[in-house]
């Protein structure tokens, strides 16, 4: 039974398990959803983007440049691999 | 570097879980579809239904001459379309695959099914003259559209990470070719 240690912080945990409810997310609503600051979501990103986690390209919302963030295929596997590990761990003392 | 056996506590995990899930359960509860955004691509489904119905079932000598109401039915279709995906993009601030691939452009079952159906019924009507039971089978198109549009919301609710994700792009564009060579076959063979 192994974690993914890059997944391991609650606040990645979270944003890509949130990812997985959308295609892309515009990065500031994302940072709004988790209610984080711009160099602490920054700093998440860039980190699983390193990994090819998630994916992030500029585009235009509401008129201003952005920057759309996705789940990766590698991302979700990862994230389905951890979170099985998980759920086993939970379930061991069930 | 963290230790990949450094396994936390099983409350620990079940912790960081919930708090995970209930984040996405929550994002998928705030994005909402206005019914107003449904109910105007029903609108739109069922006038493309009935312009193309009307366009192709004129008597064969008139044919040619009203054949560009089909090309209308699909600039309706496309506007609302767009539109229902530029102003969800722009309200919620996310992108929803399985939102333009089933609920946009009805790849769901039961949406590519009774749209074939209305549109089958619609020509026929046509053919036949029967001018009110094209109009209905043209609205009961567009709001079999608008349902199987809610019923994806409520999947969407229930299980985001399920339905989150539309079909590949590729394939989108393979159906719209498909649609578009069946079209242009029906025009043809007038």
């Amino acid at each position: 039974m192994a974690l993914d240690p890059n997944l391991q912080a609650p606040a990645r945990l979270t944003l890509m398990t949130t990812l997985t409810a959308v295609s892309r997310a515009e990065f500031s609503t994302l940072r709004d959803h988790l209610q984080v600051s711009d160099s602490v979501l920054s700093k998440h990103i860039g980190a699983l983007a390193k990994l090819d986690y998630v994916s992030s390209r500029k585009g235009v919302h509401r008129g201003r440049r952005t920057t759309w963030i996705a789940l990766t295929t590698t991302g979700r596997a990862a994230l389905s691999s951890h979170v099985a590990t998980l759920r086993q761990l939970i379930a061991g003392v069930d | 570097m963290e230790n990949m056996n450094d396994l936390p506590a099983p409350e620990e995990a079940s912790a960081a879980l919930h708090e995970a899930e209930a984040s996405r359960s929550a994002l998928a509860a705030r994005l909402v579809v206005p019914p107003s955004s449904l109910g105007l691509l029903g609108l739109a489904v069922a006038a493309q239904i009935a312009l193309t119905a009307v366009g192709l079932g004129q008597d064969q000598g008139q044919a040619l001459d009203h054949v560009w109401l089909v090309g209308v039915g699909v600039v309706v279709f496309s506007v609302a379309a767009g539109l229902q995906l530029a102003l969800f993009r722009q309200r919620s601030g996310v992108w929803l695959g399985g939102l333009a691939s089933r609920v946009t452009f009805g790849t769901s079952t039961a949406a590519s099914t009774s749209y074939a159906l209305a549109m089958g019924g619609a020509i026929w009507a046509a053919y036949e003259g029967a001018w009110a039971l094209c109009a209905v089978a043209a609205g009961a198109g567009g709001a079999a559209y608008v349902l199987s549009g809610l019923y994806w919301v409520r999947a969407y609710r229930a299980r985001p990470d399920r339905h989150a994700r539309g079909e590949p792009a590729l394939l989108l564009a393979a159906i719209a070719a498909v649609a578009i060579v069946g079209l242009v076959t029906l025009i043809l063979d007038h």
